[in-house]
């Protein structure tokens, strides 16, 4: 039996308080620091979860994957209800078929016309998503591409039909995907008849709003949204959503991604134009020795 | 018989620990992405408090902290903060045991959603008085709520699937002392 003196549980004491005084007073400096020097904090955290969830990722793709085999087998016992649904959905997209042939007739003229080349910048990357933010008032996911696979801050990501959000955080084999539903979101966007530009603002709900329209009379439910290339962050022209007015009288954007289903990611690379600063850069080539005389 | 009950301490450290690490990284496995998904109730802030209240020896300081600093790094939360809060009122209960061993469950259950509460409401000042992005009252009232109704549920799997309860009067611990 051991028993303990005094001395003892006295030196344990002081031990644990100054413990508990130092932990204190290093987290309350690290919020500072996070607080003060923000893009340094994240960097740090990047590489941390650079380091601890890759190797994870042979753990953690098996458990998501069988819980989604779980959601899909609940969704086999309403199966009957599905294909009825389906059918008629099929009903209805065999008129919207027919439509698009026409209109791709049609666009196949007017780009024969025109000898319009499509953006061959506009090449992507693939990859698989990783984990998501873990926290309710965060929306973004990790995917298993990084740095090493050339990937930039300020790329855009989607799924196979629409924008999903942008790269934020560039890790060695991994990389951070901001969605648009994430309230510290902001996207420079069009409405595709009328061409209103607007932001697209993120506010932690699934259907984010649309804000700085131009003129809220020109947009209609049911337009689209598309990228604009404003900014030189995201190339023009990404599908994103379509407009709709909700109930407390905002018109917000249903999204085209389907965030529920989110397993690959399309990276787009995108290298903006650089800008044309002076009139003359406009027509010709930079003369060698006026950049030298310049600088 | 010292030896085998400061290996059953250890052993327990390192289960918390561990339970800890899981459920960290169970709250950042991709199941929904869409925004308009529930919250979670934070499991692992009713899974210390329990233990403390029942057997502080088991929840040394440092695996609260690794843990929660851990999920803040994660979990894209503001670095530091909720860890800072979570030691603030871990000591508090620390301190104060003796008198929670003596509350009836019910007190108890009120203190720990109370100190959730008050612990929720100083981040969002803080981070309001930063400027930082501050999540909005509206969206934490349902963490709030499962994370207290949950804490019951928490206490009902330690008690009676890991048997960890309130020591009864007279039980030593590894030195000897009585708890």
């Amino acid at each position: 039996m051991a028993i303990q003196n005094d001395s003892d549980v006295y030196f344990r004491r002081i031990v644990r308080r100054v413990l508990v005084s130092v932990l204190l007073i290093v987290t309350f400096l690290t919020f500072l620091i996070w607080r003060i020097d923000n893009p340094r904090a994240e960097r740090f955290r990047m590489a941390v979860i650079d380091k601890v969830i890759p190797p994870l990722e042979s753990v953690l793709a098996p458990v998501a994957h069988f819980s989604n085999m779980i959601s899909d087998a609940q969704s086999y016992s309403r199966i009957y209800m599905q294909n009825q649904e389906l059918r008629r959905e099929l009903q209805q997209m065999k008129a919207w078929k027919e439509a698009a042939i026409q209109l791709e007739q049609k666009n196949a003229k007017l780009l024969d016309l025109n000898n319009v080349k499509l953006n061959p910048k506009l090449t992507f990357t693939t990859g698989v998503v990783l984990t998501d933010s873990g926290s309710p008032f965060r929306q973004s996911a990790l995917i298993n591409i990084g740095r090493n696979d050339g990937i930039v801050d300020g790329w855009a990501a989607m799924d196979g039909l629409g924008l999903v959000g942008r790269i934020s955080g560039v890790g060695k084999n991994s990389a951070r995907v901001l969605f648009l539903t994430d309230r510290s979101s902001r996207i420079p966007v069009e409405v595709t008849p009328s061409g209103q530009k607007a932001i697209l603002t993120g506010d932690n709900t699934p259907l984010p709003p649309l804000e700085f329209i131009d003129s809220v009379d020109q947009i209609r439910a049911g337009d689209r949204v598309i990228t604009t290339g404003d900014g030189g962050v995201f190339p023009p022209g990404l599908l994103t959503g379509t407009v709709f007015l909700s109930s407390d009288g905002r018109l917000r954007v249903r999204l085209a991604a389907d965030y529920r289903r989110l397993e690959f990611l399309r990276v787009i690379r995108h290298l903006p134009a650089s800008p044309i600063s002076e009139p003359g850069r406009l027509v010709g080539q930079n003369l060698p020795d006026e950049i030298s005389v310049s600088e | 018989m010292e030896d085998i009950s400061a290996f059953r301490l250890w052993i327990h450290r390192t289960g918390f620990l561990g339970i800890g690490l899981v459920s960290v990284l169970w709250s950042v496995i991709p199941f929904d992405l869409s925004a308009e998904a529930l919250p979670d109730p934070d499991l692992f802030y009713c899974l210390t408090m329990a233990f403390l209240v029942r057997r502080p020896e088991y929840v040394p300081i440092w695996a609260v902290f690794v843990v929660f600093f851990m999920r803040d790094v994660l979990t894209l939360a503001p670095l530091g903060l909720s860890t800072l809060m979570i030691i603030i009122a871990s000591e508090v209960v620390r301190t104060n045991v003796q008198a929670f061993r003596e509350y009836i469950f019910g007190l108890e259950w009120l203190w720990v959603a109370t100190m959730f509460t008050i612990i929720t409401l100083i981040q969002n000042t803080i981070l309001t008085l930063t400027f930082a992005d501050t999540p909005r009252l509206v969206e934490q009232v349902p963490l709030i709520l499962f994370t207290v109704l949950a804490y019951p549920v928490i206490v009902w799997v330690i008690t009676y699937v890991f048997r960890i309860t309130r020591p009864r009067p007279g039980e030593l611990d590894a030195w000897g002392k009585r708890l």
